[in-house]
């Protein structure tokens, strides 16, 4: 092959990768190579000549400072590499190295080089890499997230534990002492008690009563933690029923009363003359009743008051409102409180049990009923939860 | 009134939506589909400051991560950059740091705005606004933006906030 066969031959096969151009100081394009607009993948007709280097390529805004410098430096020069460039005849990306050089009089010289094929193969190796990598995170998340509910599910089974355990003894203490009251062996010291029958009476009575109370809290205790389970597994299905809501406060707020006398409080219904029929499950409803119940009753101090209202008619459903004026909470204490698990710093504190499930399950079974929870609330004055659920359709006439 | 041009740079580590913010920066969409980048695709978009309109030039770049840095010659002459982070990616905040020092290294007087993206994942995420404000303490306390490339939440107000801190420092020098 003769030398200019050989040029001829390596320029052919530069030319399908190299397009090149001469640029004046001004950065104003002077000439370009024949293939310039097909490295570009623009149209044949369009002519570059004249136009400023940065308006062609906005890769070199910001570095017209640099590049005077590099005109001065024949040792210099400025690449910038891989840069991406539609391609809408394929729908795929070119990939271009750039590199400004010194040419003499002051010129730059511009070489342009297509590196597609090589930049395909990079971008499918980093696509690779990096959704492996993206997989790895999520994996590792969801591990820790796993770990964290295991952790947050045994520490919450031992306090619900815990919780059963001492309604138990107390039944289990009462039992004992009706025992010993009407039984013939009894120990000498009780003897002295038993003079009088219709005393014995009496407080056998009374520790019936205890009794009581301490079932129905360790059966309230009990329905939170199947339905909690529900919850969790997204099995809740109420069996409804259609029923006035009237009647059910009245029965659940009787259950509840002794519990309220024997912490030496006030519980108070108020309810309408004119029905009120809703859907409901009422074992479901009637857990909703207990716990705020319950809750307004661990959480009211000795003397005082509690009432459940319910108000008919509030747009086209009814609403029940527990009303205490027991130790209430604050701002950020009433914008947890439904949250699973919570409980306020005063109540962990204190040795009121509790396991901060009874309100989230409320919130649930309400929603489930399509109602809707709210609570108010001041420090040191007391609380207003209530709850509201729309009429059994067809709509209430009155 | 004038236009001026300035050179922004998006960095962050990869699939955390440099790409997908500016996508919906300058041309309105957004894409679901993840193409990581290679090397560097330029954008331009004109954003009105005071008396000023100012033309960003815009440098989305590669996302790396705890290996791999960002190729230096690419930060040459940026006047500022988002550093993006993934709110659901608790690993993407702790780069946020190098990326500013390469920034700052390479360009002593760039501005820095910290973006939170993918806000839109309410259950996902992992990383509170608080958590990059305690970033940005040692970062002159910067901007800090909470974004969503896609629902648009504020992405338009993250490359804003950018422009002005770029002209108000150029006022200054
Ligand atoms: N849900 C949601 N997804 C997003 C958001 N922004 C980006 N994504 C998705 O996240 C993935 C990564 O987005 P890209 O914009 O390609 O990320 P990148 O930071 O440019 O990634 P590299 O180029 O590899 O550094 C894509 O699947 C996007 O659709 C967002 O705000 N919300
Ligand atoms: N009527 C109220 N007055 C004051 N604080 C209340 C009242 N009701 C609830 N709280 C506060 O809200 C917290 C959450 O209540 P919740 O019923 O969910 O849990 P709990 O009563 O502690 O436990 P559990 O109901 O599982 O036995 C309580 O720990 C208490 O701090
Ligand atoms: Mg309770
Ligand atoms: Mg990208």
């Amino acid at each position: 092959m003769s030398g200019q066969n050989l040029r001829d031959a390596v320029h052919k096969r530069l030319s399908q990768n190299f397009a090149y151009a001469r640029i004046a100081a001004d950065l104003v394009i002077q000439e370009t190579s024949d293939n310039f607009n097909l490295i570009l993948q623009s149209k044949p007709e369009k002519i570059y000549t004249g136009v400023l280097l940065t308006e062609l390529f906005w890769e070199f805004i910001g570095a017209e400072n640099y590049l005077e410098k590099i005109r001065q430096d024949p040792f210099r020069s400025y690449k910038i590499e891989r840069i991406n460039r539609h391609n809408p005849r394929n729908d795929k990306t070119v990939y271009l190295n750039l590199q400004l050089s010194p040419l003499e009089e002051d010129d730059f010289l511009l070489l342009i080089e297509d590196d597609s094929e090589f930049g395909q193969l990079e971008q499918t190796l980093v696509q690779e890499r990096n959704e492996l990598r993206l997989a790895q995170q999520q994996l590792a998340t969801a591990n820790f997230r796993l770990r964290q509910l295991d952790h947050l599910k045994s520490l919450f089974f031992s306090m619900a534990a815990h919780d059963l355990r001492s309604p138990l003894m107390v039944i289990h203490g009462y039992a004992d002492l009706i025992h010993y009251l009407v039984n013939e062996d009894l120990p000498n010291e009780l003897l002295l008690n038993k003079i009088d029958a219709n005393s014995t009476l009496a407080e056998v009575n009374d520790y019936l009563d205890v009794i009581r109370v301490q079932t129905s809290w360790l059966e309230n205790i009990i329905h939170n933690l199947i339905d909690l389970n529900c919850i969790d597994g997204d099995k809740l299905h109420l069996d409804v029923v259609e029923r006035d809501l009237n009647d059910f406060v009245n029965e659940t707020v009787d259950i509840m009363r002794p519990m309220a006398k024997l912490n030496t409080l006030t519980l108070v219904a108020n309810i309408p003359e004119t029905t009120n029929i809703v859907s409901i499950d009422p074992q479901r409803v009637g857990q909703i009743l207990q716990n705020l119940i319950g809750n307004a009753i661990k959480y009211t101090p000795e003397g005082g008051e509690i009432h459940v209202t319910v108000r008919p008619d509030i747009e086209n459903g009814v609403d029940v409102a527990i009303i205490d004026n027991g130790r209430g909470m604050t701002e950020t204490q009433l914008e947890n409180v439904f949250q699973l698990y919570y409980r306020t710093d005063d109540a962990r504190r204190s040795d009121i049990r509790g396991s901060g499930l009874g309100l989230f399950i409320v919130r649930t079974l309400v929603e489930a009923h399509k109602g809707r929870v709210d609570v108010k609330s001041a420090l040191g004055e007391g609380s207003a939860f209530s709850f509201w659920l729309p009429y059994a359709a067809p709509a209430k006439d009155t | 009134m004038k236009t001026i041009q300035k050179k922004v740079c998006m960095l962050g580590s990869f699939a955390v939506g440099k790409t997908s913010m500016v996508k919906r920066f300058v041309e309105g969409r957004f894409d679901d589909r993840y193409l990581s980048t290679i090397g560097v695709k330029i954008s331009r978009r004109k954003v009105a400051v005071a008396e000023d309109s100012l033309s960003l030039i815009v440098w989305d770049l590669a996302g790396g991560d705890e290996f791999l840095r960002t190729n230096t010659s690419y930060l040459r002459g940026a006047a500022g950059c988002l550093i993006v982070c993934d709110l659901t990616r608790p690993q993407t905040v702790r780069s946020i740091d190098q990326y500013a020092e390469q920034m700052l290294s390479a360009n002593p007087a760039a501005k820095i705005i910290i973006v939170g993206n993918k806000a839109d994942l309410v259950d996902e995420i992992q990383v509170s606004k608080e958590d990059l404000q305690a970033v940005s303490q040692s970062l002159s306390s910067c901007p800090v933006y909470l974004t969503s490339a896609k629902s648009g939440i504020n992405v338009s107000d993250a490359f804003k906030s950018l422009a002005e801190n770029i002209i108000n420092g150029s006022l200054e020098n």
